[in-house]
């Protein structure tokens, strides 16, 4: 079957198949991966760095001893959390039109998390002892400390890491096999089979399957925000006047949300274009997400309202912390995220900026960079305006930590850009599974015609 | 250091490191480093680069005799005289440290014949069982990497000496010492007088002069002007009630520092009779922060001031000078009579000290708060003109050989004699100098000095009473005390030991003197040699009118003692250079000091630099904001900028660079213009106010009374509750919803009596040499990751031209409710049986979490291997205390390995632990003891009875995290408004 | 054909067609039979006979969330309280608000990897080979192929009747898999 793709009835579904089977790799994806895994190779020889000398190398000090390195964790972790969120909501929720954007939301989730795991390790004065903070019976006789939330971050990264690693493969299997059975390569053939299990696409096969799939998208979809919220707890449980506000969880999920959708919508639109998806990705999934980052940001809106309000109406202390952070040093920071967080994405009230793939592409950016000057003003901000004044001291990051947040977004790059090529970005199965229900629903036709037009 | 060879004025003078072939240092100077972690190390390192070499150094130095394997010098000490020592127990050494010139009487414990730490003496009158910050940092001089070890010959490298002394000795026999001159730091050991004495007598020609930058002659001056006699003043606090200071500073950094201090917290524990301290000037001191009335003044008024005093009590007639006292002084003094005191400082002219005197005689002070004794420091010539005069002898001709002992007039002299100069034309010169420092690299020869803590001699206290000094370890071959090299140049060979007992052997009653000898090196000092009390009276005609300070246009310009490095002699000692000056918390440092009005008005910010022009002579320098400085004067810390010195060349400016003969203290007409350049100055407190916070609390005086009273009769807490104070200091006890941990031992607490600390640091200092914490260098510090266990925080409150100060030490307050603990993922800092906070070093992973949920941000973090760079050398450290690694956090223990101590003690005596047998490093060194320490289940105990004061509270109480250790309000006299108007 | 079969192997061109003949094949009594589709099929459910009930899967996650949950929980309770009691901020040594965090977050741990563990097993994957891999036209399976395989084990399959029975269905194939 030289070309099945062409001899199949629904040709774009080869099509998602072909990137992987067929197409070259072509100069941009080539040049894009070399980036990618150049930025990768700088942030293991931050790494090194900082292994050798310590911590000493970053910025930090007394009081302000988390610099970067929890910023980037704290961004990672949200966007990985709302990512999956999205993937697992559109999954419980059946929304026909969801496959198209469903493992693109699955990857960033699996990614991102990758990303925020390296963190909470590398921060740490002695990383190489971080496994003390697993139970396992020591020669010490002590176990680690359950009420810190770091514990609890541990085990929230563990668990993610697994959960959604499951859930990305699970989907992945019929995939694999779709792959395995197209597959012209020995090498390649060999490699899907083993992936694939041997799935056989029996009806034993998908029952289990399917009901497998969604359990795991239910407990994503309440996992996720419990994650999230766990993470807040890193700074909602201290004394740290600016961290101590029972906003956080909320604040936290929903802040973490908007940067989680950005980055799903900016990968999709680039693997769009580049791989020519548009009859899966339409203009219905941009209008979508682009409400969904709307209506996200009038919420952040509103928490940072009523963070400057509580902040006024709790006590002297945190009225003048809050004002350090929105005035001082840092103003700028501060500003800066209102204005990518909130007021970049009420630009796509207007119909012609949601059909502009650039502005998109921009405003899903700006997002995710919105949310990282946030993650700065939570960590650094926080602690401008601590209890003793004369414990207060400003915070530079150093030329050590711009390596990590540069290097971990290639780390992520480099995973992207493999997943692109070597997964189906779409899922076959579900896309063509979609093809049948469209038979004789008005509703779903046209949608349907138009990505035909689209492939011809 | 290559970058640093530039400067040398020769290129002959090499590092000492590759003067002494020591193989460590040498690796330490081309810096080969052991690994990869120091091969990336930044500038940072330097310094400690050189401390580790110091370290090597001391290495080879220290093993080469050990007390215990000298029988030739048998050292008697107080733990040591017991026989059948512990090995692994320290022994204790009685023995003094000069400053000055003054003795200051300490215990140095030893582990192993390697000097650990140093306390008070109680025995000494200048210590009463406290130190000062120089005192406590004594050790680290020891380990000086540049400190010299051999002899050096200009240009020529390394000699033995031996046979050259006694050669010289011949030689200046023979023509009976003609064109010799002795130049000596100030001399008060009675030993080295005599022998100075003897040498004179041999050598009829020689001429012996005394030199210190920062003396205080002119008080002695002014006594001669008043009395007809130079004679030594002494202050006695304790007994004043009312204290009026005119541009002086009894309780900063100085010889007489611990018991002023001492005396002033005396005279102010009983809010009865609370003694009222007034304070006139320019620039803030440490007795300016603790003023009930202060008055920010230009050095230039000080004379008319006191004049003013004088006049208004009748000792001399009115001067129409137009001076208003401000109301209330004299009221004061005249209420007070004999419990007054008057007192006058170093930049003082004579006249205005003759005025003081002859006020305190009128008041009828001088027997009761002053005492006159005759001087302590030899009579040799000393001072700017002793100096002058030595240029213009060399100037002549005169001079043909030049004697230069442990002074270093090539740095610290006037800039218009220049005697860096004058001292290269002279013939011969020989300098005995513990470091190649300025003088030494003019001088033909120069020997290396032993430190005192490896001297025999002797110092007078400021009382006049003579404190031992005997060697805690043995000096490096080579090194020789000044005594020794007296006695050499008086063709003597006898060794610094026999000269010390020599000496003395005549002064006690023979047949008595082995046991009094004995019994002196055992306590330090000796019995019955403080001085009589000399009677005086105004000598006829004494009064003279004071001079008028230089006039003229611009800024007025006063000079004084560093209070870390002094008058630069501490330059080298990385713990003092890292301590953060009292009112600046500058470190590594000095800056020109100006008050935030005159700063606005030439357009200078805090680190921005500025040139200074002074009379034809010019430097660049940062400008520091310093609230409560007086308008239109700037202040110029002396004793940085140095050419010479591993660690203190480089740092800060040379005030000295544009000091005059004929103005050292109070110069006028300079002109201060941004240079527009920045500088980077390291401070550990950014932030000077308590932006509204009650973290420093007081009562005023008034209010207080009605309180005692009220504790009269019911226990001092039951009163604060019914009168209903207490809420005024401290807040209510907050309800918790967690359970109370009950402890059946011992549970450790500390008291800290804000009033009672004067801000000297010298705690700050001893928690860092008891704790072995690291030095970390400027960088760091200016990176905000200082490493000291026990910080003072400063505070200013009020107007910025004369703001109120307020120190507050700030350790671990060892939490009931830590909050640190609980965010810790591993268990490594939790509560121990005894509630003390405990930090377990070997299981801290280095989340530093526990730093971001300290409210009091006393948490440190070893951010690089600093114990491992030398940042603290291993042979300072206390054995006792473990050496922290790369990547974990530490902090204030109250000296758990003092606690343990005790308790083993406790233990093998089968008794509980009694109370005050605990006693931390921080508590120990304090002179006006503001820190309590002890076992607050015990109600009996000092630190309960302390925290049942009403003035007890809690920092941030509010938070609920019952701090274990809690402060005392400081108590104010402020101005009725009436005054204040 | 003297080597025993595997089974029947059917194409049928497109999910409704198979759903019929799988429906037919029911009716004629057979139950060892199966459907292969490129999808999920939903009416196949049904069809298809099952040994196992619908809820299996979802309750035995939710027992794998509970086990971890709560045995992770008591493992925070042992140590912190009977192990190695040690006053940690003067908090109690059974703060149970704190334990709760991880325990939850455990349970969601223990539900995912039951899930797929459960998946595997009742799917019997992995299993890379299988007789119906060596009929090539299997390879559709995942593509276009919709497939209906009756098993030599079922009792009533008997390799003439169960051919013609297939025949009827008018399948794009028919062929007898080897085992």
């Amino acid at each position: 079957m030289a070309d099945a793709g062409a001899e199949a009835p629904h040709p774009p579904h080869g099509a998602i198949g072909g990137v992987v089977l067929r197409q070259r790799f072509g100069w941009r994806w080539l040049a894009a991966f070399a980036a990618a895994v150049a930025g990768s190779l700088l942030f293991v020889y931050a790494t090194v760095v900082l292994v050798v000398r310590g911590v000493g190398v970053w910025g930090t000090n007394i009081p302000h001893v988390w610099g970067f390195d929890i910023i980037n964790y704290a961004w990672w972790i949200g966007i990985a959390n709302a990512a999956s969120l999205m993937a697992a909501a559109f999954t419980v929720r059946r929304a026909p039109w969801r496959s198209a954007l469903n493992r693109f939301a699955e990857s960033v989730a699996l990614f991102s998390v990758i990303c925020a795991g390296l963190f909470p390790i590398l921060h740490l004065g002695r990383p190489w002892l971080f496994h003390w903070v697993f139970p396992y019976p020591a020669t010490f006789g002590v176990w680690p400390q359950f009420r810190s939330p770091l514990v609890w971050d541990f085990f929230t990264i563990l668990t993610h890491l697994v959960v959604t690693a499951s859930f990305w493969y699970v989907g992945l299997i019929p995939d694999l096999a779709h792959l395995r059975d197209r597959a012209r390569g020995a090498l390649a053939r060999k490699v899907f089979g083993v992936l694939a299990l041997g799935w056989r696409g029996s009806a034993r096969h998908w029952r289990n399957h399917q009901r497998a799939y969604h359990t795991l998208a239910g407990l994503l979809v309440a996992m996720a925000v419990f994650m999230q919220s766990t993470v807040s707890t890193e700074f909602a449980v201290t004394l740290v006047p600016e961290w101590h506000q029972p906003r956080y969880p909320l604040y936290f999920v929903v802040s973490g949300l908007i940067s989680g959708i950005g980055m799903v919508l900016v990968v999709a639109l680039l693997a769009r274009h580049f791989f020519e998806l548009h009859g899966f990705i339409t203009q219905r999934h941009l209008d979508v997400v682009s409400s969904l980052l709307i209506a996200n940001a009038i919420v952040i809106a509103w928490s940072y309202a009523f963070e400057a309000f509580s902040s006024w109406y709790a006590s002297k202390v945190e009225l003048q912390s809050w004002l350090l952070r929105a005035t001082g040093e840092f103003a700028w920071l501060y500003w800066g995220a209102v204005a990518c967080a909130v007021l970049a994405p009420q630009v796509l009230w207007w119909r012609r900026m949601r059909r502009n793939v650039a502005a998109l592409i921009l405003v899903g950016l700006l997002v995710a960079v919105g949310i990282w000057l946030d993650r700065f003003m939570i960590v650094v901000g926080g602690l401008l305006g601590d209890y003793l004044p004369s414990a207060w001291e400003g915070y530079s990051p150093s030329v050590w930590e711009w390596p990590l947040l540069v290097g971990s977004i290639a780390v992520y790059g480099t995973l992207i850009l493999l997943f692109l090529r070597f997964v189906p970005v779409i899922p076959v199965f579900e896309v063509h599974a979609g093809r049948r229900d469209e038979d004789g629903d008005e509703a779903r036709d046209e949608d349907g015609d138009r990505s035909g037009e689209d492939d011809r | 250091m290559t970058e640093r060879d530039e400067d040398r004025p020769e290129a002959t003078w090499r590092s000492l490191e590759a003067l002494d072939g020591d193989a460590g240092a040498l690796r330490w100077r081309d810096g080969e480093f052991p690994d990869l972690a120091r091969a990336t190390a930044t500038g940072r390192r330097s310094l400690l680069k050189l401390m580790g070499a110091s370290v090597a150094l001391a290495g080879t130095a220290g093993c080469e005799r050990l007390p215990a394997e000298a029988p030739a010098d048998p050292i008697v000490s107080r733990a040591g005289a017991t026989p059948g020592h512990v090995p692994g127990e320290p022994l204790f050494f009685a023995t003094s440290l000069p400053l000055e010139g003054y003795g200051r009487g300490v215990l140095v414990e030893s582990h192993e014949g390697r000097p650990t730490k140093i306390e008070g003496n109680p025995l000494h009158p200048a210590s009463l069982g406290a130190t000062d910050a120089f005192a406590q940092a004594a050790i680290l001089s020891l380990y000086a990497p540049d400190r010299l070890r051999a002899a050096l010959r200009r240009g020529g490298g390394r000699r033995r000496l031996d046979g050259t002394l006694a050669q010289l000795a011949a030689e200046f026999a023979a023509d009976g010492g003609a064109g010799l001159r002795l130049l000596t730091g100030p001399v008060s050991s009675p030993s080295l007088t005599a022998g100075i004495a003897s040498l004179l007598d041999r050598l009829p020609e020689a001429r012996w002069l005394q030199w210190s930058p920062v003396g205080d002659g002119n008080r002695l001056d002014g006594a001669a002007l008043a009395f007809g006699e130079r004679l030594e003043t002494r202050l006695d606090l304790a007994r004043a009630s009312v204290i009026v200071a005119i541009d002086d500073d009894p309780l900063g950094p100085g010889p007489n520092q611990v018991a002023n201090g001492a005396g002033f917290i005396a005279g102010r524990r009983d809010p009865a009779r609370f003694s009222r301290l007034w304070v006139f000037e320019a620039c803030p001191s440490l007795t300016g922060a603790r003023a009930d009335r202060r008055f920010p003044v230009s050095p230039r008024a000080v004379p008319a001031i006191a004049r003013a005093v004088a006049a208004a009590l009748g000792v001399v007639p009115p001067a129409d000078d137009g001076v208003e006292l401000p109301p209330g002084l004299v009221e004061d003094l005249r209420r007070a009579g004999p419990a007054a005191v008057v007192t006058a400082g170093r930049r003082a002219p004579p006249e205005v000290h003759a005025l003081v005197h002859a006020v305190n005689l009128a008041l009828g002070a001088v027997g009761t708060t002053v005492h006159h004794t005759r001087p302590v420091l030899a009579g040799a010539p000393s001072g700017v003109a002793a100096l002058a005069a030595l240029a213009a002898e060399i100037d002549a001709g005169a001079v043909s050989r030049l004697v230069v002992i442990d002074a270093n007039p090539a740095y610290d002299a006037p800039a218009d004699l220049d005697l860096a100069r004058r001292i290269r034309r002279v013939p011969f010169s020989l300098c005995l100098a513990s470091r190649l420092d300025e003088t030494a690299a003019e001088c033909l020869w120069t020997l290396p000095l032993a430190h005192p803590l490896e001297s025999w001699g002797d110092l007078r206290a400021p009382n006049g009473t003579v404190g031992l000094m005997q060697p805690a370890l043995a000096p490096p071959a080579g090194t020789m005390t000044a005594l020794e090299l007296v006695a050499r140049l008086a063709g003597s060979e006898a060794p610094a030991r026999e000269l010390v007992r020599g000496y003395w052997e005549q002064a006690f009653p023979p047949g008595e003197f082995e046991a009094a000898w004995l019994r002196t090196l055992h306590d330090g000092v000796v019995e019955g040699t403080a001085f009589e009390e000399i009677p005086v009276r105004l000598a006829p005609g004494w009064e003279v009118p004071p001079p008028v300070p230089a006039q003229g246009e611009g800024l007025t310009v006063l000079f004084a003692p560093d209070p870390s490095v002094w008058d630069g002699q501490f330059a080298d000692n990385a713990w003092l250079q890292e301590l953060p000056k009292p009112l600046t918390k500058l470190v590594w440092d000095n800056a020109i000091l100006i008050a935030p009005a005159t700063a606005a008005r030439l357009g200078l910010a805090n680190g921005d630099g500025a040139v200074l022009e002074l009379h034809g002579r010019a430097l660049e320098a940062p400008v520091w904001l310093l609230p409560g400085h007086a308008p239109d004067c700037v202040t110029l810390p002396l004793g940085y900028g140095h050419r010479r010195g591993d660690v203190a060349r480089g740092l800060g400016f040379d005030a000295y660079s544009v000091r005059r003969s004929e103005a050292p203290w109070v110069d006028g007409g300079a002109v201060l213009q941004p240079s527009g350049r920045r500088h980077l100055l390291a401070t550990t407190q950014d932030h000077g106010t308590m932006v509204g916070r009650d973290l420093v609390r007081s009562v005023p005086l008034a209010r207080l009374a009605a309180m005692a009273a009220l504790g009269g009769e019911a226990g001092g807490e039951a009163a604060g509750e019914e009168a209903g104070e207490e809420t005024e200091v401290a807040g209510e006890d907050l309800p918790s919803i967690y359970p109370e941990y009950d402890y059946s031992g011992p549970a450790w607490g500390m008291a800290v009596d804000l009033n009672a600390c004067i801000g000297c640091n010298a705690c700050v200092i001893a928690c860092q040499v008891e704790n072995n914490v690291p030095a970390v260098g400027k960088e760091e510090v200016a990176r905000g990751r200082e490493m000291h266990w026990l910080r003072i925080d400063r505070y200013w409150e009020g107007d910025p031209a004369d703001p109120r100060i307020h120190f507050q030490p700030v350790l671990c307050m060892h939490c009931e409710k830590a909050p640190c603990e609980v965010v810790c993922p591993v268990n490594a800092t939790v509560h121990d049986s005894e509630g003390l906070n405990v930090m377990v070093y070997n299981r801290c992973i280095g989340t530093r979490y526990c730093s971001n949920n300290c409210p009091y941000k006393v948490r440190r973090f070893n951010w690089f291997d600093y114990a491992d760079e030398g940042g603290r050398p291993e042979v300072t450290a206390n054995p006792d205390v473990t050496l922290r690694e790369r990547g974990v956090m530490e902090k204030c223990t109250y000296c758990v390995q003092r606690i343990q101590k005790a308790r083993i003690q406790a233990k093998l005596e089968d008794r509980p632990i009694a109370d005050g047998e605990v006693v931390t490093a921080c508590q120990q060194a304090c002179p006006t003891r503001a820190f309590t320490f002890g076992d607050i289940t015990d109600p009996a105990s000092a630190v309960s009875r302390a925290k049942a004061s009403p003035l007890n509270y809690g920092l941030l109480e509010e938070l609920n995290t019952r701090p274990r250790t809690t402060y005392l309000a400081r108590i104010d006299d402020p101005p009725a408004p009436e005054e204040a108007s | 054909m003297t080597a025993p079969a595997y089974g029947l192997l059917a194409r049928f061109d497109g999910p409704e067609r198979l759903v019929e003949a799988a429906l037919a094949v029911r009716e004629a009594g057979y139950r060892r039979f199966d459907a292969f589709s490129p999808f999920p099929i939903a009416e196949l459910d049904d069809v298809v006979p099952s040994r196992w009930p619908r809820l299996l899967l979802p309750l035995l996650t939710a027992a794998g969330a509970v086990t971890l949950g709560v045995g992770f929980y008591l493992l925070q309770y042992w140590t912190s309280t009977v192990d190695y009691p040690i006053n940690v901020g003067g908090r109690p040594l059974h703060s149970w608000p704190s334990f709760l965090m991880p325990s939850i977050t455990l349970a969601f741990l223990g539900a995912s990897m039951t899930a797929v563990f459960w998946l595997l097993v009742l799917t019997r994957l992995p299993r890379l080979h299988h007789p119906l891999f060596d009929v090539p036209e299997f390879d559709a399976v995942t593509e276009n192929g919709f497939f209906l395989c009756v098993r030599a084990d079922d009792p009533l399959y008997d390799p003439g009747r169960t051919r013609r029975l297939l025949d009827r269905l008018e399948p794009g194939l028919l062929t007898e898999v080897a085992r």
